[in-house]
């Protein structure tokens, strides 16, 4: 029995297919930029592992659409409580990668426990505030999370990835906002957790975590070290101007000037190649699907669809926003990949498992 | 779900839109209000301008042949970020580069973006490299100096280094040479690798050629017997340099110690690579006797017959007195030459006196460099006259208290062979363009007359007979007569400041045929071990390349036949030979002019095209070996764009070679 044939036919006239569009044309432009970076050059497979890749999340994303996100959210300390085991046995089984340990082998492959963890989270935070115990939505509420956030945050932080720590907790606020919290708690939330701030530069961030934010404060700070990704990316983004220097003149990406370029930075590739109508293009498929999320999320009946649905596009949400800062140079650098875009395995894979979810909520909004 | 709920998502969302609509303005600001800056910088990232050479010019002997060329050769430089392993790849590069491999591992991580491992390297050993296929090595064109003669002619030639000539004619005619450096910009990537793609802004010009005087095969001779003295004599430096006194021209150079500048940093010490001949002055002693006696001749102080008291050997001055080798009494003043009295000739010295001494020396060309070109000439020392003391002038007249170079003696000597005008040394012809044209003409310059024809040829009859009867006769060539004059000069102790009674500088000076003088040729011996006067050491190698190179520029000895115009074979016998020989070299003067045709049958093939060149035909080959057979036939005239056709065998007639 194929796993389409477990699903319902009315569930199948749901489909949100401009979302599922929206995907496919995001996919399409990481691949032939991917490609792009390889022409004339030997390792060329990095497109095809992408799509490889694209194709083993499609399955997962049948299956999780397949499946009643209800009976996932029940689940869901579950995953939390094995997310957090993978995050704290990258300290043991860990691969260092640029001095930081994100990686655990699992056979051929390399998996980023923090990226599949951003999932745990959005499930665990929608089982948290939708149980009996958040009820009514309030002080007790807000309480609640605190443990859900902090625990994952400290792990992550240690890894150490700010970025994805960071992620949380834009997701947080969000789903806390589509939970009903009143916007006062939550001001007086976020105005605590701003005052806990010079404690976390001082404490918990590294060296170069603080160096990155000073640079991006002031590029020219240290050109040719931490800086060095900031003005690349932006000389890439500015020398691709209206319409773009095309496969072969984009000379900053295919020439290796710019760092980390088939992954957090493939954005400032995809501008040097494609100009700026290029990445219109690019931002309206995002805004597509970031819209179709929200109309998900407001289209659900229950609380349960319409958390899960906010806290999956929250996620893609900020992530879009943060990487397409960062790159642009308005944000400081965190390492945070582009969905869909930046070449990695677990990312896309994680991306279309939270489109899963999606489509799952979609289908089922009747219901 | 609450209508409230509903608007909270749509106000998320619309916090959204804001969001991407900030993202889109940073980009429009990038990409169009920015980028014409941006996009400078990233143009200026990518590309860097490099320096092109032009092929290095060849040197060529007066007949064309090659002393210096440039094959192509590639420089071998790594990128140490870009590199594999350095272990790996110094432990694989060293056995192909012969270089030990902690030296190669060093280079390889000292941390740099570029290093140079090794310079103009022979395509053999690219290819071993390159099919390594190692990343982060790479190559850049840049041709080799090579001198397909080795050491020949070492000290002319100089060497050429990374960055130009740094010796001899390389380094005193780089600016011909090198060409005009061309400029191109080269695409590099963020580790500097270069790129295929280059576009060149400016063509490097290839340098000029130039053409030197010398003769490879005087050259040769000259170092052959040089090289022989040298061991024989255990001296410390050995010379000679032979040069065409009519013009000047410089026929051969040749100093021992030498080197192989191929591979000139295989020296002992770089000493070995200057040309003492033009570099190192010495006292030449009693070769410079010839100064002071065409001084005496042409004011009329002496003549040859005049007879002087030697004084039993020993004279007194100012307090001083000086011993002759040899207790001589009554001299005529040929026989002073002949047998270097250094009585005789202070005597005839003090006679001329300091002021008319002086000036002749200079005139000869003494305390001034010769202008022949060379790098680091030096000018000698020659005081003046105010600055003597009283014993100056007799050691002067006996080639003491006065330093000179080498080409400085020769060329005086050469004054005196040439009639009395004083020619200055030429080294270099021409200077040719890469396809062959002359460019620019060296003409040969006559400094002065220094003292008239008349004195020049009584002289050379006293010299003449310092080879036949006196103490250069071990410099005679048979068959020739030989002018010459011996020189042997005690160094000054610099311990003592006084004359060592070691073997200093043996010389040996002259010139042949002395009628006609061809050839004008100094030997010299700087210490040597076994020998202790000039006579004994320096003279017999003057003989030994004078023969050789008057039979090779086909001189006629004293007792040839007259010369007769043989145009064709048939001329008969023994004696036809080198009647022909030197009857061919006439005609073809003849022919050329009148742009005929020239013999060049039983000829080698080298000496036959440097026989038509002039012509400027085009030649056609058939064979090996001599020329047997050619069309057009000797005598017609031929235009510029006739073809010469020369069928060659192995073994046929010869022609040139006098027995």
């Amino acid at each position: 029995m194929t796993v389409l044939g477990g699903i319902d036919r009315r569930l199948l006239q749901n489909v949100d297919w401009p979302l599922l569009g929206a995907m496919g044309g995001l996919v399409i432009l990481s691949a032939t930029t991917l490609a792009s970076l390889h022409i004339g050059r030997a390792g060329g497979n990095v497109a095809f592992r992408q799509l490889a890749w694209f194709t083993l999340g499609l399955f997962a994303l049948v299956a999780v659409a397949s499946v009643d996100y209800r009976r996932l959210v029940r689940l869901a300390p579950v995953f939390f409580v094995m997310g957090l085991v993978g995050l704290a046995s990258v300290f043991v089984l860990g691969r260092t990668v640029s001095g930081a340990r994100r990686w655990i082998l699992l056979g051929p492959m390399s998996v980023q426990p923090s990226e599949v963890f951003k999932l745990c989270f959005v499930l665990m935070a929608t089982w948290v505030l939708t149980s009996r115990w958040a009820q009514p939505v309030g002080k007790t509420t807000l309480a609640l999370t605190v443990p859900v956030l902090v625990v994952p945050v400290a792990l992550i932080v240690k890894q150490p990835d700010l970025g994805t720590a960071l992620l949380l907790f834009p997701v947080l606020t969000a789903l806390l906002v589509g939970a009903g919290i009143q916007l006062r708690l939550l001001g007086g939330f976020a105005l605590a957790g701003l005052s806990a701030l010079p404690l976390v530069w001082f404490l918990a961030m590294k060296e170069y975590q603080r160096e990155r934010i000073l640079v991006f404060l002031d590029p020219f700070r240290d050109p040719l070290g931490s800086a060095y990704n900031v003005i690349q990316a932006k000389i890439a983004i500015g020398s691709g101007q209206l319409l773009g220097k095309g496969v072969a003149g984009a000379t900053q990406s295919r020439l290796a000037f710019l760092p980390e370029r088939h992954t957090d930075f493939i954005f400032a590739v995809f501008a040097e190649t494609w100009g700026f109508v290029g990445c219109l293009v690019l931002l309206t498929c995002y805004a597509l699907l970031l819209l179709r999320g929200f109309d998900i999320a407001a289209s659900s009946r229950e609380p349960v669809g319409r958390l899960i649905a906010l806290g999956v596009t929250a996620l893609f949400a900020t992530q879009v926003l943060v990487n397409v800062g960062m790159v642009t140079g308005l944000l400081p650098v965190v390492g945070v990949p582009l969905p869909l875009m930046s070449y990695g395995g677990t990312s896309m894979l994680v991306s279309l498992t939270g489109l899963g979810l999606l489509l799952s909520v979609r289908m089922r909004q009747f219901q | 779900m609450t209508p409230a709920l509903r608007t909270r998502v749509l106000i998320l969302a619309a916090l959204l839109a804001v969001a991407f609509g900030g993202l889109t303005s940073r980009l429009g600001w990038l990409m169009i209000v920015k980028r014409a800056e941006l996009a400078a910088l990233a143009e200026r990232q990518y590309s860097r301008t490099v320096t092109l050479h032009g092929a290095r010019g060849p040197i060529v002997d007066r007949h064309g042949a090659p002393l210096a060329t440039s094959t192509p050769a590639e420089s071998l430089f790594a990128q140490p970020r870009a590199l594999g392993d350095p272990v790996r790849v110094a432990a694989r590069l060293a056995p192909i580069l012969d270089a030990p491999e902690r030296e190669l591992h060093a280079q390889l991580t000292s941390g740099k973006a570029f290093v140079w491992l090794r310079r103009k390297l022979p395509p053999a050993v690219v290819a071993r490299v390159r099919a390594l296929g190692e990343p982060g090595l790479g190559f850049l064109d840049e041709p080799l100096r090579l001198y397909p003669n080795r050491e020949l002619a070492a000290h002319v030639l100089g060497f050429e280094g990374v960055d130009g000539g740094l010796e001899g004619v390389e380094r005193a005619w780089n600016d011909a040479l090198a060409g005009t450096p061309g400029r191109a910009i080269v695409g590099r990537d963020a580790l500097g690798r270069e790129l295929a793609s280059q576009q060149i802004l400016a063509p490097p010009a290839p340098g000029r050629g130039v053409m030197l005087t010398l003769d490879t095969t005087i050259q040769y001779l000259a170092e052959r017997e040089i090289d022989a003295a040298y061991r024989r004599t255990q001296a410390r430096a050995a010379m000679a340099i032979a040069m065409d006194p009519r013009t000047g021209d410089v026929l051969a150079l040749a100093l021992r110690p030498t080197f192989n500048p191929n591979a000139f940093l295989a020296v002992s010490s770089r000493e070995v690579w200057r040309n003492r001949a033009v570099t190192d002055p010495f006292e030449p002693g009693s070769t410079f006797k010839v100064i002071l006696a065409a001084a005496a001749l042409e004011e009329g102080v002496v003549r040859p017959e005049d007879r002087i008291w030697a004084e039993n050997g020993q004279l007194t001055i100012a307090k001083t007195t000086i011993h002759d080798w040899r207790k001589f009494g009554w001299l005529s003043f040929g026989e002073v030459l002949q047998n270097s009295s250094n009585v005789g000739s202070m005597k005839v010295g003090l006679a001329l006196g300091r002021d008319r001494y002086h000036r002749y020396m200079t005139a000869f060309g003494f305390g001034a460099p010769t202008g022949v070109g060379l790098p680091g000439e030096s000018r000698g020392v020659l005081r003046d006259p105010q600055r003597w003391s009283p014993l100056s002038l007799p050691t002067m007249s006996i080639g003491q208290e006065v330093s000179v170079t080498a080409l400085q003696m020769l060329a005086a000597v050469g004054a005196v062979a040439n009639g009395g005008t004083l020619m200055q040394p030429r080294l270099v012809k021409a200077e040719f363009d890469a396809d062959g044209r002359e460019v620019r003409r060296v003409e040969p310059r006559a400094v002065r007359q220094v003292v008239s024809l008349e004195t020049a040829r009584t002289l050379s009859r006293m010299l003449v007979r310092v080879v036949e009867h006196g103490t250069g006769h071990l410099a005679a060539v048979p068959g020739y007569d030989v002018a010459g004059k011996t020189g042997t000069a005690q160094k000054l102790d610099p311990a003592t400041r006084r004359y060592s009674r070691a073997p200093g500088v043996l010389s040996f000076v002259g010139f042949v045929p002395a009628d006609e003088p061809r050839l004008v040729l100094l030997v010299l011996l700087d210490e040597p071990k076994t020998e202790k006067w000039g006579s004994e050491a320096a003279a017999p190698v003057f003989s030994a390349i004078a023969g050789p190179v008057l039979r090779y520029l086909e001189v006629p000895p004293r007792d040839a036949a007259p010369i007769q115009i043989v145009t064709g074979p048939g001329a008969d016998a023994a004696a036809a030979a080198r009647v022909r020989l030197v009857a061919t070299d006439h005609l073809t003067e003849a022919e050329l002019s009148a742009g005929l045709m020239p013999d060049v049958r039983g000829r080698t093939l080298r000496r036959a095209l440097a026989m038509l060149a002039p012509l400027g035909v085009r030649v056609e080959l058939a064979g090996r070996g001599r020329v047997a057979q050619q069309t057009p036939v000797p005598g017609e005239r031929v235009h510029e764009d006739a073809v010469a056709r020369l069928t060659l065998l192995p073994g046929g007639p010869r022609a040139g070679d006098a027995r």
